[in-house]
């Protein structure tokens, strides 16, 4: 570096030498996150500017996480942080969280549920729910009977049921099950009227082509209230009840926001 | 061409010029044209090239409009909506006003404050209700001459269900087109209690509003339970292609 040097003007880390038309000039590194730009009405000719970013979008992306390993539970929490009260400054009037997850093998298993929260209860009035649920009956013996079953889930087991309790085969091996929970709101905290989320779940899920049972997948759409204004909303877990048969790897849920007007 | 204008070794000539090195010797290498960026290419003489900056994103969806209830209403409308969007997505969490348990209001809505039933909707869906031996109700794939479209009920303020909201969304396709019928779809519902009467509804619907008319307006109509206040809340969204 040679310092106040006409010839060689860069004095300082980053610097960057160019030419103006008539002398060599120095154009100080930009700051981080800044890109260098072609500018032709710089006395450089070029200049370090920021990146434009879009902040106008309702729909964002706040977190996701993956198993790298098999687990029994998968969740995404700090969501407090984001949600929306009457008049906050927090920006989110509902979540809505995708995911994908299958087990690490086939066979009879238990539920796959969700709770929010810490509020793993399984008390009647806790989390309620009614769903409509297209698959065929489990006593199906033709496909000619198979049909849409109506199942009212009524809070008197586990949380928030994804899937029937009395299905085989929930998951295999190789088949993901899908689903899509949204979660709307006010979340603040206290014992006002609103304080409790509602909450909607599509889900679907198919088996192995080769697996020989009539119940090859279902679709299901249900809502639940968790009828609950103890805290704020703030995470939600994915509980899979069957040790023996954990989350496999590559198992993934995202949380995405939904703006209000004006955030 | 490198040009060495003052014989040291750095080949800078024209405004904008930046100096690096090849890896043998100073190179020069010329500005780009306004708003490219320069990037790292390995695969460059000198390591280094003007390129065209990466397109923005594009906003998928926008919020147009929020209407927070602070008192009991009926109606709640969103007017002059913006027709710039590709779809419309109406997001809700609000519940009725009655005190009585199992009293819901009908929730509907009205596009383009319509009064009369010159526009028909086509409805078909499923809801499941009431309770646990009401079971799956198809409404019929035909035509219903109505000026609204119903969603789905909102749940009574009654004691012990005070945290009970209907939660949920409409999609409305092709909302601002002036030549084709506008599909419609919903998935909302609310929960509350064990098997009891009137425990709750969870309800699929879908549709066309019947019209070549850009829709510009939507009310939300609560019919004879109201909106509940100090909860309830509305928010339009305009999806972009």
């Amino acid at each position: 570096m040679m310092p106040n040097n006409p010839l060689y003007p860069a004095t300082t880390k980053g610097d960057i030498v160019s030419f103006d038309g008539s002398s060599r000039i120095r154009v100080a590194v930009g700051t981080s996150g800044q890109t260098l730009r072609a500018s032709s009405s710089a006395d450089s000719g070029i200049a370090w500017l920021q990146q434009a970013t879009t902040t106008s979008d309702s729909y964002a992306l706040i977190s996701s996480t993956s198993l790298s390993t098999t687990a029994t539970t998968i969740s995404i929490s700090g969501l407090s942080a984001y949600t929306n009260i009457t008049s906050g400054t927090k920006e989110f009037v509902a979540f809505v969280i995708t995911g994908r997850l299958k087990s690490t093998s086939s066979g009879s298993i238990s539920n796959l549920y969700f709770y929010i929260n810490s509020d793993s209860a399984t008390t009647a009035t806790t989390y309620n729910s009614v769903s409509i649920e297209i698959t065929p009956r489990t006593d199906a013996t033709t496909a000619s009977t198979n049909g849409i079953r109506d199942t009212w889930y009524a809070g008197n087991s586990a949380n928030g049921m994804i899937c029937a309790t009395s299905d085989t085969d929930l998951f295999t091996a190789n088949n993901f099950s899908q689903f899509i929970v949204k979660v709307y709101g006010p979340f603040s905290s206290g014992s006002s009227d609103q304080s409790a989320p509602s909450v909607t779940v599509e889900s679907s899920r198919i088996f192995d082509d080769n697996v020989a049972v009539i119940e090859h997948g279902q679709i299901k759409k249900s809502v639940f209230t968790y009828n609950s204004n103890a805290s704020p909303f703030n995470s939600i877990t994915f509980v899979q009840t069957d040790p023996t048969r954990p989350f496999a790897s590559g198992c993934e849920i995202r949380v995405y926001g939904i703006r209000k007007y004006g955030a | 061409m490198a040009i060495d204008i003052i014989g040291d070794g750095f080949p800078l000539s024209v405004k904008g010029d930046i100096a690096t090195s090849d890896g043998t010797v100073s190179v020069r290498i010329p500005v780009g044209t306004n708003d490219q960026i320069l990037t790292a290419t390995s695969s460059a003489t000198a390591g280094l090239e003007w390129t065209t900056a990466p397109a923005q994103q594009t906003n998928y969806m926008e919020a147009i409009a929020y209407s927070f209830v602070s008192a009991n209403v009926t109606t709640v409308t969103f007017d002059n909506i913006p027709q710039t969007y590709k779809d419309l997505k109406l997001i809700w969490y609000a519940k009725g006003t009655s005190t009585v348990s199992g009293t819901v209001a009908v929730f509907n809505v009205k596009p383009n404050n319509i009064t009369t039933n010159t526009t028909n909707f086509m409805k078909f869906g499923w809801y499941l209700g009431s309770n646990g031996t009401t079971g799956i109700s198809d409404h019929p794939g035909a035509y219903i001459a109505q000026t609204s479209f119903e969603i789905n009920y909102l749940p009574d303020n009654s004691s012990g269900s005070t945290l009970v909201h209907n939660g949920g969304e409409l999609d409305i396709l092709n909302y601002s087109s002036t030549s084709a019928y506008k599909p419609l779809s919903t998935f909302n519902g609310y929960a509350k209690y064990v098997n009891a009467s009137s425990n709750g509804y969870a309800q699929m619907n879908f549709g066309d509003i019947r019209t070549n008319s850009a829709i510009t307006r939507l009310d939300i109509i609560a019919g004879t339970y109201g909106i509940k206040g100090g909860s309830s809340w509305f928010a339009l969204y305009g999806i972009k292609v």
